[in-house]
């Protein structure tokens, strides 16, 4: 885990995209808010690993939320349970049952389908924010930060050199 | 495209992916054992403890091996235990989201064993009131309270026959004196020889003038007067003699009448009719029939969260887990379901093999009935067999069918009985059936206990009576219905049993008030016979010395009327020759 949040701090103090971090951030939010084992996050799996994404951002945003995650779980069962038994989705949700993917996917389970709802809410707004914060963070907190004690211990830790050896790359 | 892709990634997309794989190949048996146990913590309010759990990858299955419930109500004991489960999944309806178990294979299953260890309470049981019915003080005690001894029954003040023997002494005494005190009065044997003298004296006497006459009427009228005074005497001492006589023999029926009409208010007061030979087939019976059924609710309350929906317990874990809500298909199947099954049911008295068929809670997706098979040709040294059959409606109903005979079992108790009445050993045959729908049972057995054996640790002779009688029978009917609500269902049992109690304490009962009766009426026909006996010579006395006095009145008159008659004859003749004198004077 400290791996991961050093690789985020290189991320957010490098040449990195503000939204590449921001996409990951955001790929990495649907799979901890969502049950680990679904379709959609095989999905979201493979495109956080092919689409140009920075991968430690992605997995830190995935612990961060799959910590959320578990704390909003009855919420998101009971918007799922709510929206499965609306007597006015009633119709849709049985065409969509007809379908297997649709059962595969779990969407008539309660939790995963509540959970994918405010992920899929969630994403873009999550993805925009990010990108402004990081921009905005190398504007202007970023000087501020790389001068504070405790960074200039990090930066010259053996850890650090290390992966910045491995990474071929300097902050 | 290039620019947004990155090809390699696919290479750490497989890694992860393997990753996750192997880990859940590894612990998937350590976290589902950890899930187990932790529902049982959270969910269940014990603990649950299982030894391991082993996934088979191909073909899928779930092995379970040690699991021990605890028993909220008792710690001590597992409400259930197995060794071994091994079920079948299929893994294309897992992932659909339904449990579809091919096949279930349970080994030495139990219900109500005895734990290694105390096991943990998590939540108290909201049905500790059950435990309260359990711990009431044993019916045999109740029973030995409502049978009445002899003594108890002989010492009852109350009796009529005591009550009424003592009316009889109390009206032989009063009509005594009364009688004694108009004997004082009447006329004896001296007054007698006084009337006789005086009537004789009155038949000679002379009448030779009008004076004479007089003097003589006057004479029988002062005697007549007499003899009507004493007549009255003898009149009341009739009538009090012939009072006396209905009321003793009033007193005396209704002694004879008494014995049947305590026998009457014995009956009503201890309910011997109907109260104590009923509880003594609940005891024998009713103990049996019971454990069996608390054995079935007990495997029911495992059951119940499988087959009840929606329950607010339920609730709870609907909302932190999620579920799978399922919708109408072509081809419908039960969101969980046992195809096929067999378990092995370990009891104190023998195994039985369990087979599963179709089993689940969701009927109308598939109608067929589930059915449980069971059969053992090694319990209690016997055999039985049964099956049942339910069906779950969509809105939580079951109605459930099921039969079953079982064929030389043998009861006995391996250690000796402090009960007041219990039944030592017997051979049971018998078959039933039961009906359930909406929440109502309605059971049936009908079983013979052939060459039983009962014992009983009172010293009452009536019990020691019942015990002889019921040991003499070479086999005894009975009939156990169950009805009403299933969490609590009234036991009904018709034995005939029943019968040779009843008897029994009948005669019994009978025999002392017998003995009773007679004991009060040897002493009192005595007593009553010298009474009685006298009053009626007395009463014949009186009667003679009546018509004696009645015949004594008319003779009276008589005796006024001839002397009457006498002088007028004399006057007449004394006329007749006065004329003729003077006549013969002129001739």
């Amino acid at each position: 885990m400290l791996t991961q949040i050093i690789k985020v701090f290189i991320a957010l103090n490098s040449e990195s995209s503000p939204r590449q971090i921001a996409y990951a951030i955001a790929l990495g939010m649907v799979i901890g808010l969502t049950p680990l084992f679904s379709l959609h996050n095989l999905i979201v799996l493979l495109l956080a690993f092919l689409i140009r994404v920075h991968l430690g951002s992605f997995f830190v945003s995935w612990g961060v939320f799959a910590l959320i995650g578990a704390l909003t779980a009855p919420l998101f069962a009971a918007l799922g349970q709510a929206l499965l038994t609306e007597n006015a989705l009633h119709g849709l949700w049985h065409s969509a049952y007809q379908i297997t993917l649709f059962k595969l996917a779990h969407f008539h389970h309660t939790l995963t389908l509540g959970a994918f709802i405010i992920a899929g809410i969630l994403f873009v707004p999550i993805a925009m924010l990010t990108q402004v914060l990081v921009v905005k963070y190398r504007e202007h907190v970023m000087a501020f930060v790389m001068k504070l004690k405790i960074v200039q211990m990090l930066k010259g830790s053996r850890f650090y050199q290390f992966y910045l050896k491995v990474q071929g790359g300097g902050a | 495209m290039k620019k947004y892709l990155r090809w390699q990634g696919f290479v750490g997309f497989i890694a992860v992916i393997a990753l996750l794989a192997a880990c859940v190949y590894v612990f998937a048996g350590t976290l589902i054992k950890f899930a187990i146990e932790q529902a049982g913590k959270h969910y269940y309010g014990a603990e649950i403890n299982v030894a391991e759990v082993n996934i088979n990858w191909s073909p899928v299955s779930m092995e379970i091996v040690g699991l021990q419930v605890t028993d909220k109500q008792n710690p001590n004991n597992n409400v259930v235990e197995f060794a071994n489960a091994i079920a079948a999944i299929d893994l294309w309806q897992y992932l659909l989201g339904k449990t579809l178990i091919t096949d279930l294979q349970v080994t030495q299953l139990q219900f109500d064993s005895q734990r290694a260890q105390v096991g943990e309470i998590y939540l108290a049981d909201e049905q500790a009131s059950e435990q309260v019915q359990d711990d009431q003080p044993s019916k045999i005690d109740e029973v030995k309270a409502s049978i009445p001894d002899v003594k108890t029954l002989l010492n009852n003040s109350e009796l009529i026959t005591v009550e009424k023997a003592k009316a009889l002494q109390l009206a032989v005494d009063e009509e005594k004196s009364k009688i004694k005190a108009i004997q004082a009065q009447l006329p004896d044997k001296t007054k007698l020889k006084q009337y006789e003298a005086k009537i004789k004296r009155l038949t000679d006497a002379e009448v030779s003038n009008i004076e004479d006459l007089a003097q003589l009427k006057q004479q029988l009228d002062e005697l007549k007067a007499e003899i009507k005074q004493d007549k009255a005497i003898l009149k009341a001492a009739k009538d009090q003699l012939s009072d006396s006589n209905a009321k003793l023999k009033h007193a005396s029926k209704a002694l004879k009448d008494a014995p049947a009409q305590d026998w009457q208010q014995v009956k009503e007061t201890y309910q011997l009719e109907t109260f104590e030979a009923e509880d003594l087939a609940h005891i024998l019976f009713g103990e049996s029939a019971r454990s069996y059924y608390q054995y079935a609710e007990k495997a029911y309350q495992v059951l119940k969260p499988f087959i009840n929906k929606g329950q607010d317990s339920a609730e709870s874990t609907v909302e932190s887990v999620g579920q799978f809500i399922h919708f109408d298909e072509e081809n419908p199947i039960p969101d969980w379901i046992i195809e096929q099954g067999k378990i092995e049911l370990l009891n104190a008295k023998g195994t039985i093999w369990l087979t599963l068929e179709d089993i689940h809670v969701q009927h109308w997706k598939k109608t067929g009935a589930s059915r449980l098979t069971a059969y053992s040709d090694s319990f209690a040294q016997g055999s039985l067999q049964g099956k049942v059959d339910y069906w779950v409606a969509e809105d939580s109903s079951i109605t459930s069918e099921a039969d079953w005979q079982f064929d030389q079992l043998k009861v006995a108790k391996d250690t000796s009985s402090n009960a007041k009445f219990s039944l030592q050993q017997t051979v049971l045959t018998g078959k039933g059936e039961m009906a359930y729908q909406a929440g109502s049972l309605d059971a049936n057995t009908v079983l013979d206990l052939i060459q039983p054996e009962f014992s009983t640790s009172s010293s009452s002779r009536w019990m020691k009576q019942v015990i002889a009688a019921l040991n003499q029978q070479e086999a005894i009917p009975a009939e156990i219905n169950l009805t009403g609500p299933v969490s609590s269902p009234s036991f009904n049992i018709n034995s005939a049993l029943d019968n040779i109690v009843k008897d029994s304490v009948k005669a019994s009962a009978n025999a002392e008030l017998d003995k009773l009766k007679a004991e009060y009426q040897s002493q009192l026909n005595a007593k009553m016979a010298d009474k009685l006996d006298m009053s009626e010579q007395q009463l014949a006395q009186i009667g003679d010395l009546s018509d004696w006095i009645d015949d004594t009145e008319g003779s009276l008159q008589k005796l006024l009327d001839a002397k009457i008659d006498s002088f007028k004859e004399k006057q007449k003749d004394k006329l007749k020759d006065k004329v003729k004198d003077k006549l013969s004077k002129f001739f």
